[in-house]
């Protein structure tokens, strides 16, 4: 994968977080709504920086889809930490997949973008157990 | 050459990267007469680091459970993720076994917090020496040690009441 093809991954992963936040804030239980707001604001910021990152390869960022797929039924209370946690898992997906393509202070700052991802799980589960962050289906055995 | 077993292989693919770099200087290195050992790549490096810092890591998690078991509910989860790592990336069975050296662990602090501030300090720092590690190594096995550097984020956030 090259690194505009890694970015271009990561961002089209902040737009369906940036997608899935806004439903979760909606939703979120009252204690939940903190933790929704500031998820949201990091993956727009995230977002952002990573659409200048693609342009200053000279490349055209990904656009956001008009709508995502959510889970039926629609994430209410409770189910919406499932749900937020799921899109930090593509996040971390995507960035574990940026360190493979990237080189440099590019892929530390993947690291980084995964472990920020892999964290930002864990507070919706409620806990920090999980051996591989962002390796889905692609575990070392 | 008989078929090897489905993790041998994973393992394999895995650590292809470090055991090129291995096998390539030697066999370059058989066109001179240079008697100096190959100096360790960064692959081997990285993958050291991550197996000596987890092997330290997971006795540190032994010893503060042993002296506080109250703690081992919260604990033990996580324990498990680097025994799940060394599993994983660790060289398995070797056919002449020799004893690994037994890891240097800290005293464990007798106030059950101060011991689990202790664990989230060396999770912590286990993760940020990792990530200084990864960036010059072979593209699959950066993935696959930012993911355990990420992993121990995790462990801290969640030892140090951060989640």
């Amino acid at each position: 994968m090259s690194v505009v093809a890694g970015l271009q991954e990561a961002l089209a992963a902040e737009h369906a977080c940036v997608y899935g936040y806004g439903v979760a804030g909606a939703r979120a239980d009252q204690a939940d709504e903190e933790r929704a707001r500031a998820g949201f604001n990091a993956h727009r910021t995230r977002r952002d920086a990573l659409e200048q990152a693609i342009r200053a390869e000279g490349a055209e960022p990904v656009a956001a889809l008009g709508a995502y797929d959510l889970p039926e039924p629609t994430p209410t209370g409770a189910t919406v930490r499932a749900f937020a946690a799921g899109l930090e898992d593509g996040a971390a997906g995507a960035y574990a997949d940026l360190v493979a393509a990237a080189r440099g202070p590019l892929r530390e700052s993947a690291v980084a973008w995964l472990a920020e991802a892999a964290v930002r799980a864990a507070g919706w589960r409620g806990s920090g157990a999980g051996a591989w962050p962002g390796l889905a289906g692609r575990e070392p055995t | 050459m008989p078929p090897a077993s489905a993790s041998a292989l994973s393992r394999r693919a895995l650590l292809a990267g470090t055991l090129g770099a291995v096998v390539a200087p030697l066999v370059l290195g058989g066109c001179t007469s240079d008697p100096e050992p190959a100096a360790p790549t960064p692959d081997e490096t990285a993958l050291g680091f991550t197996l000596t810092s987890a092997t330290e890591l997971l006795a540190a998690y032994t010893a503060t459970t042993a002296a506080h078991p109250g703690l081992a509910p919260r604990l033990d989860p996580l324990a498990a993720d680097h025994r799940t790592h060394l599993a994983a990336l660790g060289p398995g069975p070797s056919p002449s076994p020799t004893p690994s050296p037994t890891p240097s662990v800290p005293p464990v602090p007798a106030d059950p917090a101060a011991a689990q501030a202790a664990l989230t300090a060396a999770e912590t720092a286990a993760a940020a020496a990792l990530t200084s590690r990864v960036g010059p190594i072979d593209a699959d096995l950066a993935r696959t040690l930012a993911s355990v550097a990420a992993c121990r984020a995790a462990h801290a956030a969640d030892l140090g009441g951060a989640l």
